[in-house]
């Protein structure tokens, strides 16, 4: 395969794609540079695009050239369709007889990129556009692996309030951002879509690792009294069945599908519109000396991600108790396990008042506030503290 | 006249001063090098060319210096097409890798900075790329650059499954509003962090409420705002995240307050506001909305210092009234390029989106 070509549209036309290799030839030749990265077997992602072959007087001209003059020989574009592609942005050195392009963002895996390096004369000035040498290089794909997966939608339950506020969607590897909405379908129980359902931020609501996704019912249809609600009514109906549906063509942080759609199915009942009320918490009490859990049960499904960031153990004094936390039973059970052996004495169990259940009702206040109605809002403190006793015998 | 006018105008008076005689040096206390991005969302022009990011997260307000100070030629010509194809290939990559989260004017120069993500998953790089007026595109290196920054206050920093996603943000008389939400609790906290970042404290948070028609009352995270001027105060006219449309004064973000907006419009279901300028037009105060359903809205603020709120039941579009602009179809996102000009990121299609200037209808 020749890879000196006096005409660049010749070599797209005749050439196959160059994967790296020069063959010994008595001019340039354009490659890809694995780079470092390869030799630790991390990514084997080619680091920059090299020019080999060059001739001393060649050689010597881009010698005597500053990093901009040098920049303008070696152009690199992405190959599409587009009819004046900018080129890639990047630093382009000589690195003794080679001339090295690095670009500004890593070179993506599969993507075929074009390279054009424009010739010097030994008095070095200019070569002709036709003397140009172009070449289409190919990254190697990225390795296969496993798709990504969605892990667990919460809440787990299978009835869900009318005024259900949140889902969140687990997965098993990082997902891209920018096309959650059109992935998520509400399925009504004939199987047609209800449409408007959820709120659709540009920004979506991700966590750091984008491992988790939060999908927001339209608060609009969610809240009393709005315009959208009272026009097409709630999302949900009491007493109706529905179907979340996440597609499998919604594409991870490394644009591959999922490996298969995911459906929740739920009935829904009526709607929650009281604030969380601690007195109808159930506060099963450990042993002292032992690592029993204290477990918390609650009347109705409670927010997950708010359960493991909301509810905490701290002693008397303030410090708090470390603990694992784990939350079962469809969101109605926390359990606090303590690495060692609980100490007979006194603690409390702190709730931020953030805490919410299903439909965005926290501790401190209903979700929509009825005015009217003075049991709506309960606390404007942060925390509530529920006292417990750890004693030796089982309470 | 709008505070983006105002801001508009003290930008260009202060391009033709000469130095001496400017206002206060709003980079003193910067510090040079490379501010550490996470990510690049929302973005602003303070005056002087200063530029306000949104590093949802680094739950971080950046202020780059961008020494873009020298006017160009006019943009209102300006149309580059496949914006994002475009940058795709600047940076190497496909257009599918490629999201523009905003854009901002520099009203200095008629540069526009959009804020874009090179990659979608967690470790996608921020990048800014700077379009002149003359439509050529390039990234705005961030190397060596003068640049404050302020954390966004009472965020969270502790829980990595805890993001504050901020949609949206405004410099106003010398603060920052930022607007966001939580990706779990339904909070809707306004910040407000005074600029410069070094001068002073850590800023304020107010949580955000709105009245249903004087019965119920719910927290309303903000979607997209502006600050426009109403009887000679500051007020922040807001798209909440379930539709009305609200105004508040500045001066109630105190910390510790509570803000319950007064609904001017409530612009209809099945629609979302994506961005907001306020302009004059005809010696009327205009604020011109994109919509995702509903095209580019253009409502008539002449009569928001007069308008008490809506509190009974709607049944139709009220408040405000508004027209529907046509042959403006699929606006993403618009700024104010000079006082008759907006520029746009508009999708004509489902597969293209260019940026171009238009006229303010």
């Amino acid at each position: 395969m020749p890879c000196i070509l006096s005409d660049w549209r010749h070599a797209v036309l005749f050439m196959a794609l160059h994967v790296g290799g020069c063959a010994p030839a008595s001019g340039p030749c354009i490659e890809l540079d694995a780079g470092r990265e390869a030799v630790k077997g991390l990514d084997a992602a080619p680091a920059s695009i090299v020019v080999r072959g060059l001739g001393k007087p060649e050689l010597a001209s881009l010698g005597r050239l500053d990093e901009e003059q040098r920049a303008a020989l070696l152009d690199v574009f992405v190959a599409s369709e587009l009819a004046h592609p900018l080129p890639l942005a990047g630093t382009t050195s000589l690195d003794g007889d080679t001339l090295r392009f690095t670009p500004r963002y890593p070179l993506e895996p599969g993507l075929r990129y074009r390279a054009v390096l424009h010739r010097l004369t030994a008095d070095g000035s200019r070569q002709p556009a036709s003397n140009d040498v172009a070449v289409e290089l190919q990254m190697p794909p990225r390795a296969a692996r496993e798709l990504t997966r969605v892990t667990q939608v919460y809440p787990s339950s299978d009835e869900l309030p009318e005024n259900q506020l949140k889902f969140y969607f687990q997965f098993s590897a990082p997902m891209g951002r920018g096309q959650a909405y059109g992935h998520i379908h509400l399925l009504d129980a004939d199987e047609k879509e209800v449409e408007g359902a959820f709120l659709e931020l540009d920004e979506e609501l991700w966590d750091r690792d984008q491992l988790r996704f939060t999908l927001l019912c339209d608060p609009g249809r969610v809240k009393r009294g709005l315009k959208p609600r009272e026009e097409l009514g709630g999302v949900l109906e009491s007493g109706g069945h529905y179907t979340l549906v996440v597609d499998s063509a919604w594409p991870d942080a490394e644009g591959q599908p999922l490996a298969e759609s995911v459906r929740k199915t739920f009935r829904v009942g009526p709607p929650i519109v009281t604030p969380l009320d601690p007195a109808t918490w159930k506060i099963e009490l450990p042993r002292a000396g032992t690592r029993e859990p204290l477990v918390v049960r609650f009347p109705q499904p409670l927010d997950h991600e708010l359960l493991n960031s909301c509810l905490a153990v701290h002693e008397v004094s303030g410090a708090l108790v470390d603990g694992a936390i784990a939350i079962t039973d469809q969101e109605t059970r926390w359990r606090f396990t303590p690495p060692k052996p609980w100490a007979a004495g006194d603690y409390l169990l702190v709730a931020q008042t953030k805490l919410e259940d299903l439909a965005g009702n926290s501790l401190g206040r209903a979700f929509d506030v009825d005015l009217d109605d003075p049991t709506a809002r309960r606390t404007e403190s942060e925390t509530i503290s529920l006292p417990f006793v750890v004693s030796p015998r089982a309470n | 006249m709008s505070r983006r006018t105002l801001l508009f105008i003290a930008t260009l008076l202060a391009a033709s001063l000469p130095l001496a005689s400017r206002a206060a040096d709003l980079t003193a206390g910067m510090q040079k090098g490379t501010p550490e991005l996470k990510s690049a969302g929302p973005a602003t022009f303070a005056p002087q060319g200063i530029l306000l990011v949104g590093d949802t997260a680094n739950a971080t307000i950046f202020a780059i210096a961008t020494a873009d100070t020298a006017a160009g030629t006019p943009a209102t010509a300006l149309k580059v097409e496949k914006i994002d194809e475009q940058i795709a290939a600047l940076l190497g990559t496909t257009p599918q890798q490629i999201l523009i989260n905003d854009l901002a004017v520099n009203p200095l120069t008629q540069s526009a900075f959009l804020t874009v993500s090179r990659g979608t998953g967690p470790d996608a790089k921020p990048v800014i790329v700077r379009v002149d007026s003359n439509g050529k595109l390039s990234e705005f290196s961030l190397k060596d650059v003068l640049f404050s920054s302020a954390p966004i206050p009472n965020a969270p920093t502790d829980n990595k499954g805890r993001q504050d996603v901020t949609t949206d943000l405004q410099f106003t008389g010398g603060q920052v509003l930022v607007a966001g939400l939580s990706n779990e609790e339904f909070a809707s906290q306004l910040r407000t962090i005074p600029f410069p970042f070094a001068e002073v404290g850590r800023g304020a948070s107010v949580e955000i409420y709105h009245g249903s028609h004087g019965k119920y009352e719910t927290r309303s995270p903000i979607r997209t705002f502006a600050v426009f001027d109403i009887g000679g105060e500051p007020n922040v006219l807001a798209a909440y995240t379930c539709t009305p449309l609200v105004k508040f004064p500045v001066s109630e973000l105190k910390p510790g307050s509570k803000v319950k907006g007064t609904t001017v419009a409530e612009l209809g279901n099945m629609n979302r506001p994506l961005d907001m300028i306020v302009y004059q037009k005809d010696g009327k105060d205009c604020l011109l909305m994109s919509n995702s359903a509903r095209g580019l809205m253009k409502v008539d603020l002449s009569s928001v210092d007069k308008i008490d709120g809506i509190t009974a039941h709607v049944k139709s579009v009220a408040g405000l009234p508004y027209e529907t602009i046509e042959g403006l179809k699929g606006v993403k996102q618009l700024d104010r390029l000079d006082k008759d000009h907006a520029l746009v990121l508009i999708a004509p299609d489902k597969t293209t989106l260019n940026l171009q200037a238009v006229p303010l209808p």
